[in-house]
């Protein structure tokens, strides 16, 4: 079937409208935000970056943001941007010690995690998935395929496939971890209270500095509960922000 | 034999013995030295923080019934101030102190002090707050702030009018009261500067003494240094009389830049000593005195010409010439440097001087345990480190970088501490000197100081969202599709099996394969009418047909093997009758060698299409 060069004129005429009348490319959002921050204007280049991950999350448009936040006074809004940044990029040496310096002037405690969540940092999330998924089928194969493809008996291919299945069960605990990790969340905005009961005239508990940790668990309504060090209870789901933002399933919605 | 027999005759009580001596040994441990006798008596015992909690007489919290509100002088000159003064017996931090106070028109109220303190009555503290305006008035006049209410444990008090009267200048006034003068002998400071502040409470009366107490000197950005503390009291001659001064001094450090505005305050005794002595036990009045605002000037620290070692030392200072314990010593010996720093400023709260490291010498400074009260007064202080020499080669201890900033100079003065000559020897015992000299200095850590990162130039790792790639719904259907392809490899190599097992499949296989061949080449011959090449296509289906039946070549099977796969029937029949013609006509296109056109076709096309499919029933 031949298509008619009208067809590809269109489709040309489609692309460059779309990239002209649309949001500008994550990398034109990233230098606005360098030059915002070198100019001064925090707030400004808290948005740019702030569209900037919107459109395309990275490790170093967190970490701007996260500057770009704190030099705002958004104290609770710096550290998810910096979590956010050591999320993705483990190896993102400023990023964790912007979260130190932080928690330090800003009295916070750092999240406390469990035996099986402190490896899981060592490593991206994706990177364990990989690491996990692809050691698994690496072993099995080296196991199996030596007998189905009758290769001649070698101790390199057992040697291997022990190897794969030692990763593999060294990096289920870390996976768990990173799954946990992922419900880790970070109170934002001042005067986060933490109700008894998800509803507005309920009983506050406590209340919570921005950038204190919890752990986020049910969803209901516009609150999701919230366990801390100190106490646990309903926080408005504005207040509280996960690492890794959770979806919402319908029936959450109400 | 005597002592066999007393042995023997004492078996049955020194075996009751053997057994009960446990007993008896837990017995008397239970009774007095288990951990449970042990915890018994330690709670028995009082706790010395609530003993001396107990100790300490309560305090009145009760509301106060009145407060009292009072100028001081009531009487001034236009233009003079006055303190108007309002004390109510109340805990400070209880009351709820209004930000404006009524004021009438054409007299200015301006905050001057507020304080605390604690009056004993019999076996009771009873707490005397008072709150310290200055009053001023351009105008002559009688004014009177009306009487007005505050809050104190919750309860309504009602503050009393007052009235304070301004007069022309040249009429009689009634004298004023105290007032504290904050004398600063140097109002033009570097921060971090220390400079001695002092409070001046002249008498009232010639010959009398005034006791003043909690003196505090109130301002933004100053450290007060309580360690250095001094109190006395002068006399002093004037206006044609000598009178006595009590002195309070202490020590005032500007921490930040700009312009600071200081007073003092304090609670003076009401009743001057020069009357009768007050029996101990009677109550004594407390009044808050306070002085007029010193504003000092300070200046921030130049970061030019900053040098190495500089520790916060503002003043003049000059050092002794560095003690060393010995000059001959072994690798991995300790040997004890002492440095004496000498001068004025803030001697008593100076930081040591802090060692680079080094690889040859591991350095070591010893806490001093000195006062700063008593290194201000015996006018030096002491830095001592223990230095470990790690290398035999080592000639000289490390130079110890200081400096201080001298105010006088408006510069920084070099006070390095010099390098001394060593004689290092080897050590007499083994040593990891590796591990020694890359042990991490206690000083350094000291030195860095985390801070925030600046801005990262590149994005980075990037994603396509935050979400872990684990929890996406494409992710196990990648993980599972290895399954299948194990699956396939498990099923072609049991199929593989299963064929090693039966040769005769895939002889077979290829037998039909071969056949189907030996037919498209047959009916080819058929549709171009060559009889040769028909007899050859048709020969070498049959001979593929028949072949896994015989362990045997395909070529070499002649007729007979063919016919011997038939029935007698069909032997006799037409099928037989086409095989041997076949064969024949084959023989007869091989080895005739006078006919010239070829041979004839031997069957009908139908009868070899019928033989070719019998025999294809048989695979």
């Amino acid at each position: 079937m031949r298509l008619p060069g009208n067809f590809f004129l269109a489709v040309a005429l489609l692309g460059i409208g779309s990239s002209a009348g649309g949001a500008p490319a994550p990398d034109e959002l990233y230098r606005r935000g360098m030059e915002n921050y070198q100019a001064g204007d925090f707030a400004l280049s808290a948005k740019w970056f702030g569209d900037c991950v919107a459109q395309q999350p990275s490790s170093g448009a967190w970490q701007n943001l996260g500057l770009a936040e704190w030099q705002n006074g958004q104290v609770g809004e710096a550290i998810v941007a910096w979590e956010r940044s050591a999320w993705l990029d483990p190896a993102n040496h400023a990023a964790r010690t912007n979260l130190l310096v932080a928690r330090k002037i800003a009295q916070l405690e750092a999240p406390v995690l469990a035996w099986n969540e402190i490896p899981s940092t060592w490593l991206s999330v994706n990177a364990w998935a990989w690491l996990g998924g692809v050691s698994l089928w690496a072993a099995v194969g080296l196991i199996t395929l030596p007998g189905l493809l009758r290769w001649p008996r070698a101790t390199w291919p057992q040697a291997l496939a022990a190897t794969g299945l030692a990763l593999f069960l060294l990096s289920l605990p870390a996976q768990i971890g990173a799954h946990s990790r992922a419900r880790i969340g970070f109170v934002i905005g001042p005067g986060a209270a933490l109700r008894l009961s998800p509803t507005q005239d309920a009983e506050t508990v406590m209340r919570l500095a921005p950038g204190e940790p919890g752990r986020g668990g049910e969803i209901r309504g516009k609150y999701v509960f919230v366990r801390t060090e100190r106490s646990a209870g309903w926080l408005a789901r504005e207040q509280f922000e996960f690492i890794c933002p959770r979806p919402v399933r319908p029936r959450e919605i109400l | 034999m005597n002592i066999r027999n007393s042995k023997l005759s004492a078996g049955p009580a020194a075996t009751s013995a053997v057994y009960l001596l446990p007993f008896a040994l837990l017995l008397g441990w239970a009774l007095t030295g288990s951990p449970l006798t042990v915890a018994a008596q330690s709670a028995n015992t009082t706790d010395p923080l609530m003993v001396l909690m107990q100790s300490q007489p309560p305090i009145i919290t009760a509301p106060p019934k009145q407060a009292l509100a009072a100028f001081d002088p009531p009487i001034v000159h236009v233009g003079e101030e006055a303190t108007y003064r309002i004390t109510l017996d109340a805990l400070l931090d209880s009351i709820t102190w209004p930000e404006q106070l009524p004021t009438p028109n054409g007299l200015s109220l301006r905050p001057s002090a507020r304080g605390q303190i604690f009056r004993q009555i019999g076996a009771t503290l009873q707490p005397h707050s008072a709150f310290n305006y200055r009053a001023r008035s351009e105008q002559p006049g009688t004014y009177s702030v009306p009487e007005f209410t505050v809050q104190a444990y919750g309860q309504k008090v009602t503050i009393p009018a007052a009235r304070l009267e301004v007069v022309p200048a040249g009429v009689t006034t009634t004298p004023a009261g105290t007032r504290l003068q904050l004398e600063m002998p140097l109002t033009n400071l570097f921060a971090g500067q220390s400079v001695t502040a002092r409070v001046r409470q002249s008498a009232t009366e010639p010959a009398a003494i005034q006791g003043l107490t909690q003196v505090e000197l109130i301002g933004d950005g100053i450290l007060v240094d309580r360690s250095f503390t001094q109190q006395r009291i002068e006399g002093t001659s004037g206006k044609g009389s000598n009178r006595l001064s009590f002195i309070h001094e202490t020590t005032l450090i500007p921490l930040r830049a700009g312009n600071i505005t200081v007073t003092a305050q304090g609670f003076e005794s009401a009743s001057p000593f020069n009357g009768p002595i007050a029996l101990p036990g009677e109550p004594a009045g407390f009044r808050l005195a306070d002085s007029d605002p010193v504003t000092i000037r300070v200046r921030p620290l130049p970061k030019e010409g900053e040098l190495p070692g500089f520790t916060g030392g503002i003043g003049h200072f000059t050092i002794d010439p560095p003690l060393l314990a010995t000059n001959v010593l072994r690798v991995g010996e300790p040997v004890q440097l002492t440095v004496t720093v000498r001068g004025q400023g803030n001697l008593g709260r100076l930081m040591r001087p802090v060692p680079n490291p080094t690889s040859e010498w591991q350095i070591f400074s010893e806490n001093s345990e000195t006062s700063p009260a008593l290194i201000r007064a015996r006018g030096f202080v002491t830095f001592r480190y223990s230095l470990i020499p790690t290398s035999a080669a080592t000639r000289a201890t490390p130079r110890l970088p200081f400096s201080f900033f001298d105010p006088a100079r408006v510069a920084y003065v070099d006070l390095t501490i010099p390098a001394l000559r060593v004689t290092v020897k080897p050590s007499a015992q083994p040593m990891d000197t590796q591990a020694v000299a890359f042990a991490e200095s206690p000083m350094a850590d000291a030195v860095e100081e985390p801070a925030l990162s600046e801005l990262a130039t590149h994005p980075g790792i990037t994603a396509t969202s935050l979400v872990p790639m684990a929890l996406r719904e494409w992710f196990p259907l990648v993980q599972v599709t290895p399954v299948f392809g194990f699956l396939g490899l498990w099923a072609w190599d049991r199929r593989r099996r299963y064929l090693e097992t039966h040769p005769d499949i895939l002889v077979r296989r290829r037998a039909r394969r071969v056949l189907r061949q030996a037919r498209r080449a047959l009916r080819a011959a058929m549709r171009d009418a060559d009889a040769i090449k028909l007899v050859n296509s048709g020969l070498a289906a049959m001979r593929a047909a028949a072949a896994p039946h015989f362990p045997a070549e395909p070529r070499a099977l002649v007729g007979a093997d063919v016919l011997a796969l038939l029935t007698d029937q069909e032997r006799q029949g037409k099928i037989g009758e086409t095989v041997r013609q076949l064969f024949a006509a084959a023989d007869a296109a091989r080895f005739d060698t006078h006919s010239a056109g070829g041979p004839d076709l031997p069957a009908a096309p139908a009868d070899i299409e019928r033989l070719l499919n019998r025999l294809e029933a048989m695979l």
